[in-house]
Protein backbone atom coordinates (compact mmCIF):
# COMPACT_ATOMS: atom_id res chain seq x y z
CA UNK A 1 0.00 0.00 0.00
CA UNK A 2 1.49 3.36 -1.16
CA UNK A 3 0.50 6.78 0.06
CA UNK A 4 0.86 9.75 -2.49
CA UNK A 5 1.92 13.23 -1.42
CA UNK A 6 -0.68 16.19 -1.13
CA UNK A 7 -1.23 17.31 -3.99
CA UNK A 8 -2.64 20.70 -4.00
CA UNK A 9 -5.08 21.29 -7.49
CA UNK A 10 -7.54 24.22 -7.91
CA UNK A 11 -10.21 22.16 -6.14
CA UNK A 12 -7.83 21.56 -2.93
CA UNK A 13 -5.92 19.45 -1.49
CA UNK A 14 -6.14 16.32 -2.66
CA UNK A 15 -4.35 12.75 -1.56
CA UNK A 16 -4.53 9.25 -2.48
CA UNK A 17 -3.77 5.54 -1.43
CA UNK A 18 -2.99 3.19 -4.05
CA UNK A 19 -3.27 -0.71 -3.52
CA UNK A 20 -0.79 -3.14 -5.15
CA UNK A 21 -1.49 -6.74 -5.25
CA UNK A 22 0.29 -9.25 -7.50
CA UNK A 23 1.57 -6.17 -9.90
CA UNK A 24 -1.64 -4.40 -10.36
CA UNK A 25 -3.48 -1.91 -9.08
CA UNK A 26 -6.48 -3.47 -7.02
CA UNK A 27 -7.53 -0.13 -5.57
CA UNK A 28 -7.19 3.59 -5.20
CA UNK A 29 -8.66 4.94 -2.47
CA UNK A 30 -8.69 8.77 -1.26
CA UNK A 31 -7.72 9.86 1.35
CA UNK A 32 -7.56 13.60 1.65
CA UNK A 33 -11.10 14.99 -0.41
CA UNK A 34 -11.59 18.40 -0.88
CA UNK A 35 -13.94 20.87 0.77
CA UNK A 36 -13.94 24.22 -0.68
CA UNK A 37 -17.64 24.54 -1.87
CA UNK A 38 -19.86 21.86 -2.91
CA UNK A 39 -18.43 21.36 -6.55
CA UNK A 40 -15.30 20.13 -5.35
CA UNK A 41 -16.87 17.61 -2.94
CA UNK A 42 -18.77 16.23 -6.19
CA UNK A 43 -15.31 15.80 -8.15
CA UNK A 44 -14.87 13.30 -5.24
CA UNK A 45 -18.03 11.42 -5.62
CA UNK A 46 -17.23 8.98 -8.30
CA UNK A 47 -18.02 4.97 -8.24
CA UNK A 48 -14.65 3.32 -8.30
CA UNK A 49 -14.30 -0.78 -8.23
CA UNK A 50 -14.51 -2.16 -4.97
CA UNK A 51 -12.45 -4.63 -3.96
CA UNK A 52 -14.36 -7.44 -2.04
CA UNK A 53 -13.38 -7.61 0.88
CA UNK A 54 -14.01 -4.02 1.30
CA UNK A 55 -17.88 -4.46 0.96
CA UNK A 56 -18.62 -7.93 0.78
CA UNK A 57 -19.05 -11.39 2.94
CA UNK A 58 -21.11 -9.62 5.05
CA UNK A 59 -23.75 -11.94 4.50
CA UNK A 60 -24.48 -12.29 7.99
CA UNK A 61 -24.80 -8.37 8.68
CA UNK A 62 -28.12 -8.03 10.55
CA UNK A 63 -30.54 -6.13 8.08
CA UNK A 64 -34.17 -5.88 8.04
CA UNK A 65 -35.19 -4.82 3.97
CA UNK A 66 -33.79 -5.78 1.06
CA UNK A 67 -32.89 -3.79 -2.08
CA UNK A 68 -32.97 -4.81 -5.36
CA UNK A 69 -34.15 -4.78 -9.04
CA UNK A 70 -38.37 -4.90 -8.35
CA UNK A 71 -39.26 -8.78 -8.26
CA UNK A 72 -42.41 -9.75 -9.48
CA UNK A 73 -44.72 -11.43 -6.87
CA UNK A 74 -43.64 -14.83 -7.89
CA UNK A 75 -40.22 -13.99 -7.62
CA UNK A 76 -40.71 -12.36 -4.41
CA UNK A 77 -41.45 -16.01 -2.56
CA UNK A 78 -37.78 -16.72 -3.66
CA UNK A 79 -35.89 -13.81 -2.57
CA UNK A 80 -34.11 -12.48 1.07
CA UNK A 81 -36.84 -10.03 1.70
CA UNK A 82 -39.53 -13.08 1.79
CA UNK A 83 -37.21 -14.67 4.22
CA UNK A 84 -36.95 -11.73 6.23
CA UNK A 85 -40.56 -10.70 6.31
CA UNK A 86 -41.36 -14.39 7.40
CA UNK A 87 -39.24 -13.84 10.54
CA UNK A 88 -40.75 -10.61 11.03
CA UNK A 89 -38.42 -7.91 10.96
CA UNK B 1 -45.17 -4.64 13.07
CA UNK B 2 -44.64 -6.12 9.52
CA UNK B 3 -47.66 -6.31 7.06
CA UNK B 4 -46.90 -7.68 3.50
CA UNK B 5 -49.25 -6.96 0.28
CA UNK B 6 -49.22 -7.38 -2.95
CA UNK B 7 -49.58 -4.17 -5.39
CA UNK B 8 -48.05 -3.23 -9.18
CA UNK B 9 -47.42 -6.65 -9.83
CA UNK B 10 -44.96 -6.97 -6.65
CA UNK B 11 -44.72 -6.92 -2.98
CA UNK B 12 -44.61 -4.33 -0.14
CA UNK B 13 -43.36 -4.79 2.85
CA UNK B 14 -44.41 -2.15 5.25
CA UNK B 15 -43.31 -2.14 8.94
CA UNK B 16 -44.43 0.25 11.43
CA UNK B 17 -44.69 0.42 15.05
CA UNK B 18 -47.14 -1.40 16.90
CA UNK B 19 -48.92 1.45 17.94
CA UNK B 20 -49.77 2.64 14.22
CA UNK B 21 -50.69 -0.68 12.39
CA UNK B 22 -53.84 0.84 11.37
CA UNK B 23 -52.39 2.81 9.02
CA UNK B 24 -51.21 0.00 6.82
CA UNK B 25 -54.88 -0.40 5.28
CA UNK B 26 -54.58 3.75 4.58
CA UNK B 27 -51.05 2.87 2.68
CA UNK B 28 -52.65 -0.53 0.59
CA UNK B 29 -55.22 2.10 -0.75
CA UNK B 30 -52.38 4.79 -1.81
CA UNK B 31 -51.01 2.20 -4.02
CA UNK B 32 -54.41 0.81 -5.00
CA UNK B 33 -55.34 4.23 -6.45
CA UNK B 34 -51.99 5.22 -7.76
CA UNK B 35 -52.13 1.37 -9.65
CA UNK B 36 -55.83 1.75 -10.96
CA UNK B 37 -54.63 5.43 -12.46
CA UNK B 38 -51.33 3.98 -13.82
CA UNK B 39 -51.81 0.85 -14.77
CA UNK B 40 -50.92 -0.12 -18.58
CA UNK B 41 -52.14 -3.58 -17.64
CA UNK B 42 -55.56 -2.34 -16.73
CA UNK B 43 -57.72 -1.25 -20.00
CA UNK B 44 -59.37 1.31 -18.54
CA UNK B 45 -56.93 2.37 -16.49
CA UNK B 46 -56.52 6.79 -17.19
CA UNK B 47 -52.84 5.92 -18.46
CA UNK B 48 -54.29 3.00 -20.90
CA UNK B 49 -56.90 6.02 -22.33
CA UNK B 50 -54.33 8.75 -22.61
CA UNK B 51 -51.72 5.70 -24.59
CA UNK B 52 -54.19 4.64 -26.88
CA UNK B 53 -55.24 7.95 -27.48
CA UNK B 54 -59.09 8.25 -26.50
CA UNK B 55 -58.06 10.47 -23.57
CA UNK B 56 -55.71 13.68 -24.44
CA UNK B 57 -52.98 14.78 -21.80
CA UNK B 58 -54.69 18.80 -21.53
CA UNK B 59 -58.24 16.82 -20.39
CA UNK B 60 -56.43 14.35 -18.23
CA UNK B 61 -56.30 14.83 -14.66
CA UNK B 62 -54.44 16.83 -12.65
CA UNK B 63 -52.37 13.89 -11.14
CA UNK B 64 -52.35 12.73 -14.50
CA UNK B 65 -50.14 16.21 -15.82
CA UNK B 66 -48.26 16.37 -12.10
CA UNK B 67 -46.73 13.02 -12.56
CA UNK B 68 -46.07 13.56 -16.67
CA UNK B 69 -44.38 16.91 -16.29
CA UNK B 70 -42.22 15.40 -13.67
CA UNK B 71 -41.34 11.98 -15.61
CA UNK B 72 -40.27 15.15 -18.60
CA UNK B 73 -38.19 16.48 -16.10
CA UNK B 74 -36.35 13.75 -14.95
CA UNK B 75 -35.98 12.97 -18.92
CA UNK B 76 -33.97 16.15 -19.25
CA UNK B 77 -32.32 16.19 -16.13
CA UNK B 78 -31.05 12.66 -17.45
CA UNK B 79 -30.22 14.28 -20.79
CA UNK B 80 -32.78 11.64 -22.08
CA UNK B 81 -31.40 8.51 -20.37
CA UNK B 82 -34.97 8.15 -18.47
CA UNK B 83 -37.19 8.00 -20.90
CA UNK B 84 -41.33 8.27 -20.91
CA UNK B 85 -42.15 6.25 -23.56
CA UNK B 86 -41.68 2.75 -24.58
CA UNK B 87 -39.84 2.21 -28.00
CA UNK B 88 -43.32 1.50 -29.96
CA UNK B 89 -43.68 5.19 -28.46
CA UNK B 90 -46.06 4.48 -25.70
CA UNK B 91 -46.38 6.64 -22.97
CA UNK B 92 -45.37 4.67 -19.96
CA UNK B 93 -44.70 6.83 -16.57
CA UNK B 94 -44.14 3.05 -14.44
CA UNK B 95 -40.03 4.49 -14.50
CA UNK B 96 -41.63 6.91 -11.90
CA UNK B 97 -45.39 5.70 -10.28
CA UNK B 98 -44.27 3.51 -7.87
CA UNK B 99 -41.30 5.67 -6.39
CA UNK B 100 -44.14 8.58 -6.46
CA UNK B 101 -46.72 5.89 -4.65
CA UNK B 102 -44.33 5.22 -2.00
CA UNK B 103 -43.49 8.89 -1.84
CA UNK B 104 -46.88 9.79 -0.87
CA UNK B 105 -46.97 6.32 1.54
CA UNK B 106 -44.55 8.21 2.95
CA UNK B 107 -45.87 11.29 3.54
CA UNK B 108 -49.19 10.74 4.50
CA UNK B 109 -47.32 8.51 7.33
CA UNK B 110 -45.33 11.26 8.24
CA UNK B 111 -48.50 13.40 8.48
CA UNK B 112 -50.16 10.81 10.74
CA UNK B 113 -47.61 10.97 13.59
CA UNK B 114 -45.46 7.74 12.35
CA UNK B 115 -41.47 8.69 13.18
CA UNK B 116 -40.56 5.24 12.60
CA UNK B 117 -41.43 3.14 9.71
CA UNK B 118 -39.73 1.28 6.05
CA UNK B 119 -41.57 0.72 2.86
CA UNK B 120 -40.22 -1.68 0.96
CA UNK B 121 -41.94 -2.32 -2.27
CA UNK B 122 -40.32 -4.53 -4.89
CA UNK B 123 -37.26 -3.50 -3.55
CA UNK B 124 -37.16 0.27 -3.59
CA UNK B 125 -37.34 1.44 0.30
CA UNK B 126 -38.32 4.96 1.89
CA UNK B 127 -37.62 4.99 5.64
CA UNK B 128 -38.99 7.66 8.27
CA UNK B 129 -36.16 10.68 8.51
CA UNK B 130 -33.90 9.92 11.18
CA UNK B 131 -34.11 6.42 11.08
CA UNK B 132 -30.74 4.52 10.28
CA UNK B 133 -31.33 1.33 8.26
CA UNK B 134 -29.08 -1.47 7.48
CA UNK B 135 -29.94 -2.27 4.16
CA UNK B 136 -29.23 -5.67 1.88
CA UNK B 137 -28.39 -4.91 -1.62
CA UNK B 138 -29.46 -8.42 -3.00
CA UNK B 139 -26.93 -10.74 -5.46
CA UNK B 140 -28.21 -10.28 -8.94
CA UNK B 141 -26.79 -13.49 -9.93
CA UNK B 142 -28.41 -15.59 -6.73
CA UNK B 143 -31.73 -14.20 -5.31
CA UNK B 144 -31.30 -15.93 -1.94
CA UNK B 145 -28.21 -13.88 -1.59
CA UNK B 146 -26.73 -10.35 -0.68
CA UNK B 147 -24.12 -8.91 -2.19
CA UNK B 148 -23.48 -6.71 0.67
CA UNK B 149 -25.28 -4.32 3.44
CA UNK B 150 -25.78 -0.62 3.63
CA UNK B 151 -26.47 1.95 5.51
CA UNK B 152 -30.23 4.58 5.23
CA UNK B 153 -29.86 7.14 7.53
CA UNK B 154 -30.22 10.69 7.90
CA UNK B 155 -31.26 12.72 5.23
CA UNK B 156 -30.88 9.88 3.24
CA UNK B 157 -33.70 8.51 3.45
CA UNK B 158 -34.34 6.22 0.01
CA UNK B 159 -32.38 3.68 -1.74
CA UNK B 160 -33.92 1.98 -5.37
CA UNK B 161 -32.40 -0.72 -7.65
CA UNK B 162 -33.04 -1.09 -10.85
CA UNK B 163 -31.43 -3.71 -13.18
CA UNK B 164 -32.48 -6.92 -15.38
CA UNK B 165 -31.98 -9.21 -13.29
CA UNK B 166 -35.81 -9.91 -12.06
CA UNK B 167 -38.05 -8.85 -15.00
CA UNK B 168 -35.56 -9.17 -17.74
CA UNK B 169 -34.52 -6.26 -19.86
CA UNK B 170 -36.99 -4.32 -19.27
CA UNK B 171 -35.35 -0.90 -19.20
CA UNK B 172 -35.21 1.06 -22.62
CA UNK B 173 -31.79 1.89 -23.90
CA UNK B 174 -32.91 5.23 -26.01
CA UNK B 175 -34.44 2.81 -28.69
CA UNK B 176 -31.20 0.62 -28.26
CA UNK B 177 -31.16 -3.14 -27.89
CA UNK B 178 -27.98 -3.66 -26.86
CA UNK B 179 -27.38 -5.12 -23.38
CA UNK B 180 -26.92 -2.81 -20.73
CA UNK B 181 -23.29 -2.11 -19.43
CA UNK B 182 -24.79 -3.02 -15.53
CA UNK B 183 -27.10 -5.23 -14.36
CA UNK B 184 -27.79 -4.01 -11.57
CA UNK B 185 -27.59 -0.24 -10.00
CA UNK B 186 -28.64 0.54 -6.64
CA UNK B 187 -28.85 4.32 -5.43
CA UNK B 188 -29.09 6.03 -2.28
CA UNK B 189 -30.86 9.95 -1.96
CA UNK B 190 -32.83 11.97 0.15
CA UNK B 191 -36.11 11.13 -1.48
CA UNK B 192 -37.19 7.72 -3.57
CA UNK B 193 -38.01 9.77 -6.70
CA UNK B 194 -34.40 10.77 -7.22
CA UNK B 195 -33.18 7.10 -6.43
CA UNK B 196 -35.67 5.47 -8.49
CA UNK B 197 -34.91 7.31 -11.68
CA UNK B 198 -31.65 7.49 -11.28
CA UNK B 199 -31.13 4.03 -10.85
CA UNK B 200 -33.29 3.45 -13.96
CA UNK B 201 -31.31 6.27 -16.43
CA UNK B 202 -27.76 4.50 -15.24
CA UNK B 203 -28.96 1.11 -16.18
CA UNK B 204 -29.85 2.93 -19.65
CA UNK B 205 -27.31 5.32 -19.82
CA UNK B 206 -24.27 3.32 -18.89
CA UNK B 207 -21.14 4.96 -17.54
CA UNK B 208 -21.53 8.41 -18.87
CA UNK B 209 -24.42 8.59 -17.31
CA UNK B 210 -23.36 7.19 -14.03
CA UNK B 211 -20.30 10.15 -14.00
CA UNK B 212 -22.73 12.42 -15.39
CA UNK B 213 -25.33 12.13 -12.13
CA UNK B 214 -23.07 11.58 -9.28
CA UNK B 215 -21.45 14.83 -10.55
CA UNK B 216 -24.29 16.51 -10.41
CA UNK B 217 -27.11 15.07 -7.85
CA UNK B 218 -26.54 14.28 -4.39
CA UNK B 219 -26.66 10.63 -4.70
CA UNK B 220 -24.47 7.54 -4.01
CA UNK B 221 -24.46 4.67 -6.01
CA UNK B 222 -23.33 1.12 -6.48
CA UNK B 223 -23.09 -0.68 -10.00
CA UNK B 224 -22.14 -3.68 -10.88
CA UNK B 225 -21.46 -4.07 -13.81
CA UNK B 226 -21.92 -7.21 -16.93
CA UNK B 227 -18.61 -8.38 -16.15
CA UNK B 228 -19.53 -8.85 -12.97
CA UNK B 229 -17.16 -6.03 -11.54
CA UNK B 230 -18.88 -3.80 -8.44
CA UNK B 231 -18.63 -0.07 -8.40
CA UNK B 232 -19.28 2.15 -5.28
CA UNK B 233 -19.03 5.87 -4.64
CA UNK B 234 -17.10 6.91 -1.30
CA UNK B 235 -20.07 7.31 0.63
CA UNK B 236 -21.31 3.64 -0.11
CA UNK B 237 -17.94 2.34 0.55
CA UNK B 238 -18.00 3.89 4.12
CA UNK B 239 -20.97 2.65 5.15
CA UNK B 240 -20.62 -0.80 3.85
CA UNK B 241 -17.44 -0.95 5.71
CA UNK B 242 -19.06 0.51 8.53
CA UNK B 243 -21.27 -1.86 8.78
CA UNK B 244 -19.11 -4.81 8.49
CA UNK B 245 -17.35 -3.88 11.50
CA UNK B 246 -20.52 -4.07 13.48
Amino acid sequence: MWTGSTVHTQFGPVQVQVTISGGTITDVTALQLTNAGGRSVQISNYAAPVVQSEVLASQSTHVQNVSGATYTTQAYLQSVQSALDQAGF
Amino acid sequence: MRSVFETMGTVVSLELPDSHTRLALEVEEIFRAYDERFSLYRPESELSLVASGELTLPAASDEMRATYVRALDWRSRTDGAFSVHRPDGVLDLNGIVKAEAIEAAGALLTAAGCSQFTINVGGDILSSEGQSCAIGIADPAHPDRLLCAVAVEGTRRAIATSGSAQRGDHIWHGGSTEPSEFVQVSVIADDIVTADVIATAIIAGGEATLNDLCDTCDIDVLTVGRDGVISATPGIRFSAGQLQQT
